[in-house]
């Protein structure tokens, strides 16, 4: 019963109605803070199907985002674009920008795809530095923002956010427990055993990378209307960083743990904003306790707390509730006879 | 109906497969033997597309396979298992043998994506599919379990199910006896019997254990130092003197 609560769409339409009313009564700093939260849990989601489900490791994540911002902005501000019509094309752009990067950089895998979509995210960086005409330069340039009905412009992306995060959430999930879910996590656990039961590897490896990097580029525009000022550095390598951080304290592989990691990490960002050189160390620290004791992040803790049967059975009731994707637990002789 | 003829592997200086010719009969279940380094699970892997030989050709019904992947391969109808169980840790064993249905998956990512009924009814049948063959492998119950949380032995059962779900033309096996006590042994060889009277499946087996190679195959073919050395029936086989030499050794009938 409480597998299936979890697995229906029921639950997060709840929870993401009770954020929005939440949010819609908080005061503008603390609802900037939680639209934050919102679209780097849009962005993580994403980032999961790639780096948790699928097994690949990218460091162009928070290049894409980025370039999903600049699109959404420039659009809007060299073409007169609307603000909708900007973050659709820049969704599309960046996945088939995501798509083009997959296809020489998929054959690689471990360290050399590492190091091939940082060369990416590099270049990508200078682009947006030095092509100064159209994207402004190191000094970047003024988004515009959107306004709902009466709402005002935080308050606006805020809703529009909540609701895509939502929807996408939900499809993403529903996705996983399709062919296509079976499939990415059988080339992360073994290609071999894939490619031997007919799945075509780099396809797969694609198909996560597109999506992966298509979700990027919605989450990059949502991002630039709320920033409303869009720079290069809230893309840089320092951010993909912030973005792993985020993916693996929360657990990879699980689809609460994309919802768990940016809410933690942005909460502690903010907390410890008055001591900027302490973060890093923390951060630092954070990661390799992560690492050493929780490698499988915060959220299969949270999903035990919610479901005891699962925490139990092992991997039981994780597929059906679009969960886990990693535990186990050995079988008695006993049983096993 | 599987046809290896004269196929050549060279891993940079090592030659690990000479001019190696046999073949695969529809409805048979063929051994291969020889010692360890002979080159039977390179020949495995050379069929699976794991490897390129750098000569020779392999076809499956006229088609040749040395130019597809591996995933062409295994959509053309030949599937295989491995020497070490290769389940996906992070699937459950339903999820594990439904895999082995991918090829035949209908739907596109959209039509997933947004859960069409097309999506729906594709993986109902498909789990209904690979439950029943879970059944016909003995290992229904454990269809909600972790691939990992198996014994060795029940995670094989998993793979042969994996491979079996789309009931394909041939079936390749590396060593399924290891580790299996002569109880369970005999389980297997009928489990061979059974995939291919119930199925139709061609079998190529790869194994150490005589017990089980005399016991399901009807021919056997023998590899030595990358080179078929013999093809006929079990008993004409062992009783080859050139098998016991380089492979059965001189005590093989003294024990028998």
């Amino acid at each position: 019963m409480r597998a299936k609560l979890l697995n229906s769409w029921v639950l997060p339409v709840l929870i993401a109605v009770a954020v929005g009313i939440l949010g819609l009564n908080l005061n503008p700093y603390l609802l900037f803070l939680l639209t934050r939260i919102v679209i780097f849990v849009l962005l993580i989601v994403g980032l999961n199907v790639l780096l948790g489900y699928s097994g690949q490791f990218s460091f162009a994540h928070a290049a894409l985002f980025g370039v999903g911002a600049y699109t959404t902005g420039l659009l809007q501000v060299h073409l007169g674009l609307p603000y909708v019509a900007s973050i659709v094309l820049a969704t599309v752009a960046v996945t088939a920008f995501g798509t083009l990067l997959a296809l020489p950089a998929l054959r690689l895998s471990g360290i050399h795809l590492a190091i091939a979509t940082l060369a990416v995210a590099q270049a990508i960086s200078w682009v947006l530095i030095n092509w100064t005409d159209v994207t402004f330069g190191a000094g970047g340039f003024s988004s515009p923002s959107i306004r709902l009905f009466s709402l005002d412009k935080t308050q606006s992306i805020f809703i529009v956010s909540l609701i895509v995060a939502t929807i996408v959430y939900i499809l993403v999930r529903k996705l996983l427990q399709t062919s296509y879910g079976r499939r990415f996590v059988a080339i992360r656990d073994n290609q071999v055993a894939a490619a031997s039961n007919g799945i075509n590897v780099v396809a797969v490896k694609t198909t996560a990378f597109a999506f992966s990097a298509g979700i990027a580029g919605l989450s990059g525009g949502l991002y630039s209307a709320l920033l409303g000022f869009v720079a290069p550095e809230s893309f840089n390598l320092e951010q993909m960083v912030i973005m792993k951080i985020m993916a693996v304290t929360g657990g990879l592989s699980t689809m609460l743990g994309s919802v768990l990691g940016p809410t933690l990490v942005i909460s502690l960002q903010e907390f410890l904003r008055d001591s900027q050189g302490w973060l890093e160390i923390i951060f630092g620290g954070m990661l390799l306790l992560f690492v050493l004791f929780l490698p499988r992040g915060i959220a299969p803790l949270v999903l035990g707390l919610l479901n005891p049967a699962e925490r139990k059975q092992g991997v039981k009731d994780a597929p059906q509730t679009g969960q886990g994707r990693g535990a186990s637990q050995p079988v008695t002789e006993a049983e096993a006879k | 109906m599987l046809d290896i003829q004269d196929v050549t592997l060279r891993f940079g200086a090592n030659q690990v497969l000479t001019k190696a010719t046999f073949s695969l009969n529809k409805g048979e279940i063929l051994g291969l033997i020889g010692p360890n380094g002979a080159g039977k699970t390179s020949m495995m892997n050379v069929i699976t597309g794991i490897h390129r030989p750098n000569s020779g050709s392999i076809r499956l019904s006229e088609s040749e396979l040395t130019k597809k992947a591996s995933h062409q391969i295994a959509a053309a109808g030949l599937r295989r298992t491995f020497q070490t169980s290769l389940l996906c840790s992070g699937l459950t064993v339903l999820e594990n043998v439904m895999i082995g249905l991918e090829p035949q998956s209908n739907y596109g990512f959209w039509s997933g994506l947004f859960g069409t009924r097309q999506c729906r009814d594709w993986e109902e049948m498909a789990r209904e599919k690979s439950l029943a063959m879970l059944d016909w492998m003995g290992m229904g119950r454990f269809a909600e379990r972790s691939g990992q949380s198996l014994s060795f032995g029940q995670q094989r059962l998993v793979e042969l199910a994996r491979a079996m779900v789309s009931e394909p033309d041939i079936l390749l096996l590396d060593e399924p006896a290891v580790g299996l006590t002569a109880p369970r042994v005999e389980e297997l060889a009928e489990k061979i019997k059974s995939i291919r009277n119930d199925f139709g499946t061609s079998v190529l087996l790869i194994e150490h254990v005589m017990q089980l190679v005399l016991n399901a195959c009807d021919r056997v073919v023998v590899m030595s130092a990358g080179e078929v050395i013999a093809d006929g029936d079990p008993e004409a086989v062992t009783a080859d003197p050139k098998v016991i030499e380089s492979y059965l050794g001189r005590g093989y009938y003294a024990e028998s």
